[in-house]
């Protein structure tokens, strides 16, 4: 039997549990089988069958019925939360989709002939050979987002082995590789699946309280602002087990203050990137950001301070970007990490070092140190180029109250003085009442920040 | 205009204070130290007081300047030695704007 038919007997032998909770809808294991027939039947009467095919939706009954069927009937399915019709068609020419499958407000499912062809290599040959697969876009922090494909039973397979079932809490969204995760986790698992009606820390509290949620993964962004918006003490979080974290380095501070205030909670780091998938890793405990892999089920290895990667649910090439895979199949991560025996710590992406003068430093180091200064809500660090330095440090402040930039200054340097080496203090503040954070509660790239900081500094 | 740039250099000196070992001593008017011999700011302490004149300069005079340049780096008698020659380059930048 293939995982996918595993999968649906589960389903079948769980009939009477509820599946999943939205705002909108609840629905057993029973009626989600049922759902899957009916998209089944609609996605023949549209042939998709052997193609790809971009499925626009967030979590919804609609949208997992859809994507299980489509899998069965060996279809590539790329994923797509965002629904403005210039992005969509964006998304359908960059993965060569024959169809678009948009789910609506109401659960309707609309099936759309693109008439392009698909001829990406690894696109078509899945296609000819009607395997099953997805396609998962990064974040990219400047032009276009990368498009990787997946075998879809690579990443099943992972789930087949049955663990402890738990009413989880979805906060990543459906086209994000830790939201893939989760949802696949408490499918295999037969366990009940919250969806919040928006990611507010308010909605996805009370959502935790009334639901009895035992797990959740979110960002550090998002921790944070439960801490910061008294949400954590507002809500009854008693029902919780586990939090899992990732996406963003997690600042010590942090750890400390949520394993205080949730004493009973399991924290742990989950490790993976759109490419890799969610990779088999924990913390070496809820108050450590060091993490351990699972080496039965992966290969690591470390060129030049940054991580290579070599595991089964990689993805199997980008369609808008050339191989990233050494010749002997690792996946180079572009993370600086730490190694000490057989832990880890990842300090960054390389990508967001900053070089002042020669010193290098990860944004997160200095955030770690400036959020614990009085009165600041939320902090972002970035590299600014200077002629004289070749970087310097910038950062951009939430604030409290109301504070004169000079007089935060003269007490940023007061804090900074005996924390931090000369070479990692801000030397370029902005104080803005904007979000530093972006709409999925990831702290802003570098890019944006950047951007950010020397657009202000145009506008005062 | 030259006392306006006088005061915003006095202030980014100020606000520079807590960083430094010891306050720079502005005792001598504008023949002060700056950079170089004598001078109590390294390149980052420089890199820092200009960037926070840079924005001064645009909130109080609604000019936008760029003192660090290849002229300034390369100039035979260096803008940033005292008080008085940043002074004067900053009035000489922003007259050309």
């Amino acid at each position: 039997m293939n995982t996918l038919c595993e999968l649906f007997s589960r389903f079948e032998a769980a009939k009477e549990k509820k599946a999943l909770i939205t705002s909108k809808e609840e629905m057993t294991y029973g009626q989600l089988l049922a759902k899957i027939q009916d998209a089944d039947l609609l996605a023949r009467k549209y042939s998709c069958v052997g193609i790809t095919v971009l499925l626009v939706g967030d979590y919804s009954s609609s949208t997992i019925a859809c994507l299980l069927a489509l899998w069965r009937l060996g279809n590539v399915v790329a994923l797509c939360c965002a629904a403005q019709d210039a992005l969509v068609n964006e998304r359908a020419h960059l993965v060569q989709a024959a169809r678009v499958i948009k789910i609506g407000e109401g659960n309707q499912i609309d099936i759309f002939p693109t008439g392009i062809e698909t001829s990406h290599p690894i696109l078509s040959d899945m296609n000819h050979r009607k395997e099953a697969g997805f396609v998962i876009f990064s974040s990219g922090s400047t032009g276009q987002p990368k498009a990787s494909i997946h075998s879809a039973y690579a990443m099943l397979d992972k789930h087949v082995l049955k663990k402890r079932c738990f009413t989880s809490i979805s906060f990543l969204l459906f086209d994000h590789i830790g939201g893939f995760n989760t949802l696949f986790y408490v499918l295999f698992n037969v366990g009940k699946l919250v969806i919040p009606a928006s990611r507010s820390p308010d909605v996805v509290a009370q959502a935790i309280a009334q639901h009895r949620v035992e797990t959740i993964t979110a960002s550090p962004t998002f921790l944070n602002l439960l801490v910061m918006s008294g949400a954590l003490m507002r809500y009854d979080f008693s029902s919780l087990k586990v939090i899992n974290y990732g996406t963003e380095p997690m600042p010590e501070s942090l750890l400390v203050v949520l394993t205080q205030q949730l004493p009973w909670v399991r924290f742990s780091q989950a490790y993976g990137l759109s490419e890799t998938g969610v990779m088999p890793a924990k913390s070496v405990s809820s108050l450590s950001t060091w993490i351990t892999f699972d080496k039965e089920q992966c290969n690591i290895r470390i060129v030049d301070g940054l991580l290579e990667v070599k595991v089964k649910t990689s993805m199997l090439g980008y369609i808008n970007a050339s191989s990233p895979f050494t010749s002997d199949g690792y996946f180079k991560t572009g993370d600086a990490v730490q190694q000490e025996g057989d832990r880890y710590r990842v300090l960054g992406r390389q990508s967001d070092l900053i070089n002042v003068g020669g010193e290098k430093v990860y944004p997160n180091e200095i955030e770690n140190v400036l959020r614990n200064m009085p009165g600041v809500l939320e902090v972002a660090v970035t590299a600014l180029e200077n002629p004289i330095m070749g970087q310097v440090v910038g950062a951009a402040f939430k604030l409290q109250t109301t504070e004169k930039l000079t007089s935060f200054r003269r007490r940023l340097y007061e804090f900074c003085h005996q924390r931090l080496p000369a070479s990692y203090i801000p030397r370029k503040i902005l104080i803005t009442d904007a979000l530093l954070h972006t709409a999925r509660s990831k702290k802003l790239g570098a890019f944006a920040l950047q951007s950010t900081l020397i657009k202000e500094g145009e506008m005062v | 205009m030259n006392q306006t740039i006088s005061q915003i250099i006095q202030t980014a000196i100020d606000a520079q204070a807590p960083l430094l070992p010891v306050p720079i001593d502005t005792s001598q008017g504008e023949a002060t130290p700056l950079f170089g011999p004598g001078s109590v700011l390294d390149s980052l302490g420089l890199v820092t007081l200009i960037l926070n004149i840079e924005e001064m300069v645009e909130m109080q005079m609604g000019v936008a300047i760029t003192i660090v340049s290849e002229k300034a780096m390369s100039a035979y008698r260096s803008p940033f030695a005292t008080i008085g020659s940043l002074a004067e380059f900053i009035t000489s930048l922003i007259q050309k704007k």
